[in-house]
């Protein structure tokens, strides 16, 4: 469709439309794609008269009335295409149906729920004062001493189960509010992450988002208390229940790491999210990085390449100014870990790797130097590739 | 003639880091 060919006399076909009102501006969107923009009122109030059926000439000559101003209306339709609300010709609207799981996410956050999330928490920590020997601490992560690789296997997959979970309560606190989402792999600095996509948060009043952005946490929490509890009768026994014991320790412990990392706000965690929506910002890293950048391509003179402000939100601008700064001192220490922890770490683990190797060629010391090698650089590799990637995505090559 | 200007709306993305 093209804006600039419709015919202004004759009403427009919009799909279902979301909107949220919240201070001077109002998200409108759709649903079912999770297409959604932030209008002005008044843009909202004329998008509500097409939506009505009023024709775009008569919804202009309403705006003329109401503003006293004369609306660019085929550059207002660009616009509507662009985020994908107006129905193209010969194109049906689908009802879109329920989401799945909305029973079941009503069921994980209904108060019958919380009391036993209460119970479950509050047993935990009363195990952790009565058994010292159940405490997380980093010494749990070593759960066995047989081998070097179980060691490492146990710690990377011991964690699948509980990241799925993390993840799936997102998804369960989205689906209860009847919001879609996906999961997918990403990459945040160079960690590897699993991400639930929950765009559809910006179109529910602020208050109604705090939960789906902590529920992963609130899980997490769960999860430590929940193994500490379980670990409890095994830890001081003898053979595969002592082992169980240890291991359950083990899952606790790198679970209450995630949980930590969460803090690196910066990364947009959880908790940067649960932040920005405090502060009503709309996309705040996204703006903080453009004002860094504009202030180094007026350093070197690429007035060119400079992102107009006026393309983000006020609240945005006015928070990037102090946040920007706690970004890049983020990065920073991320960088200076990565150079003094990170870098002589995989240096170490190299050398003993390949040391390991030579002393014995034998297939099955092989296999074992392997797995050790890809349990500890998987992670690593698997980010350098989903970064150049995403650079390649953005700067496609250009046509010569 | 007025323009009305809409700005795109952030993006969610819940984490969890992977190990």
């Amino acid at each position: 469709m093209d804006a600039a060919a419709v015919d202004l006399d004759r009403p427009l076909r919009l799909y279902p439309l979301t909107f949220l009102e919240e201070g001077d501006e109002v998200t409108v969107g759709r649903a079912d794609i999770d297409s959604y923009g932030l209008f002005p009122a008044d843009g909202a109030a004329l998008l509500r008269r097409l939506e009505t059926g009023e024709t775009p000439n008569d919804a202009a000559r309403w705006y003329n009335t109401q503003y006293g101003e004369t609306v660019d209306m085929v550059e207002f339709l660009e616009v509507l295409e662009a985020f994908e609300l107006l129905v193209p010709d010969g194109e049906e609207v689908v009802e879109a149906g329920a989401v799945r799981w909305q029973r079941l996410g009503r069921a994980l956050f209904s108060p019958v729920a919380w009391v036993l999330y209460g119970l479950l928490f509050i047993a935990g920590i009363v195990a952790m004062f009565r058994e010292p020997a159940v405490v997380p601490t980093y010494h749990n992560i070593f759960f066995t001493s047989s081998s070097l690789v179980a060691l490492a296997l146990g710690n990377v997959l011991g964690q699948a189960p509980w990241i799925l979970l993390h993840e799936s309560y997102h998804a369960l606190a989205g689906r209860r509010l009847g919001l879609n989402s996906s999961l997918s792999i990403g990459r945040r600095f160079y960690y590897v992450v699993f991400l639930t996509k929950l765009d559809g948060l910006v179109a529910v009043p602020r208050r109604k988002r705090y939960l789906p952005m902590l529920a992963g946490m609130l899980v997490d929490v769960l999860v430590v208390t929940g193994l500490t509890l379980a670990a409890v009768p095994l830890v001081s026994s003898d053979g595969f229940a002592g082992f169980m014991g240890r291991f359950l320790l083990a899952m606790a412990f790198g679970t209450l790491l995630r949980f930590a990392w969460q803090f690196y706000f910066f990364l947009r965690t959880d908790l940067y999210y649960l932040a920005t929506t405090v502060l009503g910002c709309n996309d705040l890293q996204t703006v903080a990085k453009g004002m860094l950048q504009n202030r180094l391509y007026g350093l070197i003179g690429r007035r060119d390449k400079i992102v107009d402000a006026e393309t983000w939100t006020p609240r945005d601008r006015e928070v990037a100014r102090w946040y920007v700064w706690l970004m890049v001192t983020g990065y920073a220490v991320l960088t200076g870990l990565l150079i003094t922890a990170v870098v002589p770490a995989a240096i170490r683990i190299t050398e003993m790797a390949v040391r390991k190797l030579f002393s014995d060629i034998s297939p099955l010391n092989v296999l074992d130097v392997t797995v050790f090698l890809i349990l500890n650089f998987g992670e690593l590799i698997l980010a350098g590739i989903l970064a150049v990637r995403g650079y390649r995505r953005r700067t496609p090559a250009t046509a010569s | 003639m007025k323009k009305i200007v809409v700005r795109k709306a952030g993006t969610v993305r819940l984490t969890s880091a992977a190990t």
